[in-house]
């Protein structure tokens, strides 16, 4: 009987459809105008727990996690430090907020991608493949 | 008699329909509007050429875009001048009589050749400036702006910079400034406009 439940709960667990970790949604890289450019994404942490963002890799450039914010009618970017993603919440990354920096970044067009591996406290890498975009013109 | 009553309401509420709204006639603009307007600045900078650049006799009786920023910046300068250039696209009798001005703040990384490969990946008509670090910061000052400042040591530095983009009428006023986040229809919908000043 006991067999039967434990069969029971894993056989639910994976129908039950519900994704664990993190999910990276949205994520784009803009067509890089000079040596610099950045990228976005938005974070959903479906769980088990809390998870902090700690850093971000790649291959092709350095990539550092900035946020831009305005502080006596000025705009400033400075490194963010570690983002916390709470579990259940979407923490986005989007233009005049957090992005991804990436600097000496070799020339790159739309069509093509680059990898960003994103390093999280408690879920480790996660490695996603990130479109290059034209630069957002809302 | 009810009957005429009926059309006078329908007279009074026609009439209403057809003014403007109160307060519109004072502010036509999307832009952050600049009460009172503020005279276009007097500055001399060098462009990308090399060559003198006198921003007020150099710029009259155009429509002028003016904005300072840095090539090194991701997030910020790439959306500006992405939103500008887009605008001009659609709208080629403003673009014609428009002159868009970007100084950089950061003289130390961006060579003239390093600011006229970024601008012209946005429009090969946009003019870049640059200077010595006192001419940009009078530059600054002279356009009613908070100087840049520079954050953090080593090659990956930043600068801190006004993010606004200010706009100049064929007359020399400036009325409005464009922060960070205006939108390509609110662009559209004030550089006419601005065009007619």
């Amino acid at each position: 009987m006991k067999r039967l439940l434990v069969l029971f709960v894993l056989v639910a667990a994976a129908c039950s459809g519900t994704p664990q970790g993190i999910e990276v949604s949205n994520a784009r890289v803009w067509v890089p105008p000079g040596s610099t450019t950045a990228a976005y994404f938005d974070l959903t942490n479906h769980g088990p727990g809390d998870d902090t963002l700690v850093g971000v890799e790649s291959d092709i450039a350095r990539a550092m996690v900035h946020r831009t914010m305005m502080q006596d009618g000025q705009m400033m970017m400075q490194p963010a430090g570690p983002v916390a993603v709470p579990v259940g919440e979407t923490v986005s990354f989007a233009p005049g907020g957090l992005h991804v920096m990436l600097m000496d970044v070799p020339p790159l067009g739309v069509g093509d991608t680059v990898e960003l591996r994103l390093l999280f406290e408690q879920a480790g890498t996660v490695t996603v493949e990130v479109p290059v975009v034209e630069i957002e013109t809302p | 008699m009810p009957r005429i009553g009926f059309l006078v309401a329908i007279a009074v509420i026609a009439a209403a329909c057809a003014s403007p709204p109160a307060g519109t006639a004072a502010a036509p603009f999307q832009g952050m509007v600049v009460d009172p307007p503020q005279p276009k600045p007097d500055f001399v900078l060098t462009d990308t050429t090399g060559r003198r650049f006198d921003f007020r006799a150099d710029t009259d009786g155009r429509l002028t875009l003016l904005y300072f920023g840095y090539t090194y910046c991701p997030d910020i300068c790439p959306v500006q001048l992405a939103q500008i250039a887009a605008v001009l696209d659609q709208l080629p009798d403003v673009r014609r009589n428009t002159t868009v001005v970007f100084v950089t703040v950061d003289p130390e990384r961006d060579t003239p050749e390093v600011i006229r490969s970024f601008l012209d990946k946005f429009d090969t008509d946009f003019i870049g400036l640059t200077g010595t670090a006192s001419q940009i910061a009078a530059a600054q000052q002279a356009a009613g702006l908070p100087v840049a400042t520079k954050i953090g040591d080593g090659p990956d530095y930043t600068m801190g910079h006004s993010g606004q983009v200010l706009a100049y009428t064929p007359g020399g006023l400036m009325y409005t400034e464009y922060p960070f986040g205006t939108r390509q229809t609110q662009w559209a919908s004030d550089l006419p406009k601005l065009l007619e000043r």
